[in-house]
């Protein structure tokens, strides 16, 4: 554009003449418009800055109540798996259902591992199954009593064997102790003196009577090889009281093992 | 030049709240492996011992033990340690069969060393351990 007092060329930016001085009026609409936007720009600006921050500020702190939450969570899983006595309460539910659940498989393999003999896997399974809780297999009571007691006298034998002392740091002695109380209460708690039980019982007879005739002659076996006593010694440990079964026992175990019972 | 440096400077808060996301990143990754572990305990139903503890039993010569841990992990479907449970059906049997050999019942000593046999080659690397058991029993 021309400036209109002087003729000179103007820029639309240009509010006066820079050759005249004269006021550029042309122009003057043009900037008022341009102040207009540039105001409205300034505006947004701060006004989007302004925004922007809290958006910011406020996703963080969503992010942020999420996490804790999640944290929270965890905490309770936390507090209710690691209390050993909910979790004990908790697995002991587990397994009752699954007892009642599977009662006919769990009948049929109590069956199968009394039939085989398998007495360290007949004891393992009641444990694991907790049948000697269950009513329902009471007549099951002196063949758990016989497993228990074969296995652990079998447990005894092996540590003797491999010189292990145990958690509680036991020595050959105990162990030969432990036996002969096993050996010793065999007749009251697998027998049944203790509760005066009829040879008819259904504890005690059929496959019962058998399964706790061959276990003790089997318990019997495992000691006297174990522990290389006479057939007589073997047969008479029965009757023994536990003191002197106990000291029998150890006196064979310091000569047949003297290695592991240098624990004494 | 300053209007740059400006423009970066951030929100002390926002800063505040990164630095609160980073620490809670550091508590979820810890209580989540925390709650990992007391859950994948409580779900065992039974006394069911991994591979780490059978091995640890057996370097400390603990067999009872080792044998019981066989037991329950097979009730428990467990099938993972397959060289171990072949272990202690080794050791297991290798301790019948001396039994049985010396009482002169020669079927079921039989049975017992065809055991032994066959859970030796199941047993990989393992057999070290079985000839351990075999000079403990051959005493």
């Amino acid at each position: 554009m021309k400036c209109q007092y002087c003729g000179s060329n103007l820029g639309i930016e240009d509010a006066v003449c820079p050759y005249c001085g004269k006021v550029n009026e042309q122009a003057a609409g043009h900037q008022a418009v341009i102040k207009e936007y540039r105001d409205e720009y300034e505006k947004t600006k701060a006004d989007v800055k302004v925004k922007s921050k809290t958006a910011g500020r406020t996703g963080r702190l969503i992010v942020i109540g999420v996490m804790i939450f999640i944290i929270i969570l965890m905490r309770i899983s936390i507090g209710i798996n690691s209390d050993v006595g909910a979790r004990e309460k908790n697995k002991e539910k587990k397994i009752a259902k699954e007892v009642a659940l599977y009662g006919d498989d769990i009948d049929a393999t109590l069956k199968e591992l009394e039939k085989k003999r398998d007495y360290l896997g007949l004891n393992y399974y009641s444990l694991n199954y907790r049948l000697r809780s269950e009513d329902k297999y009471n007549e099951y009571t002196r063949v758990f009593t016989a497993v228990i007691d074969y296995s652990a006298i079998y447990e005894d034998i092996l540590c003797i064997l491999d010189g292990f002392d145990g958690y509680e740091e036991k020595t050959d002695k105990d162990y030969c102790n432990n036996i002969a109380i096993y050996v010793s209460d065999w007749n009251n708690y697998v027998g049944g003196a203790f509760w005066n039980d009829s040879a008819t019982s259904p504890m005690h007879s059929g496959e019962h009577g058998a399964f706790l005739s061959d276990i003790r002659k089997d318990t019997q076996d495992m000691i006297q090889v174990y522990f290389d006593l006479t057939d007589d010694q073997a047969k008479a440990m029965w009757n023994m009281d536990r003191d002197s079964l106990g000291e029998m026992l150890y006196e064979k175990c310091r000569v047949l093992y003297p290695e592991e019972g240098a624990d004494e | 030049m300053s209007k740059d440096k400006e423009k970066k400077k951030k929100d002390p808060a926002i800063l505040a709240l990164d630095l609160m996301i980073v620490v809670l990143i550091f508590a979820i990754i810890y209580n989540g492996a925390t709650a990992f572990f007391y859950k994948s305990r409580a779900d065992k139903k039974s006394f069911s011992q991994d591979a780490g503890m059978l091995s640890f039993e057996l370097e400390r010569g603990d067999y009872a033990g080792f044998i019981q841990g066989k037991y329950i992990n097979q009730i428990n479907g467990d099938t993972e340690a397959a060289s171990y449970y072949a272990l202690a059906d080794y050791i297991e049997a290798a301790s019948m069969y001396k039994v049985y050999s010396a009482k002169g019942y020669e079927d079921r000593a039989a049975e017992q060393k065809a055991i032994m046999d066959e859970s030796r080659e199941n047993m990989g690397e393992l057999t070290v351990f079985a000839d351990e058991a075999d000079s403990m029993f051959m005493r």
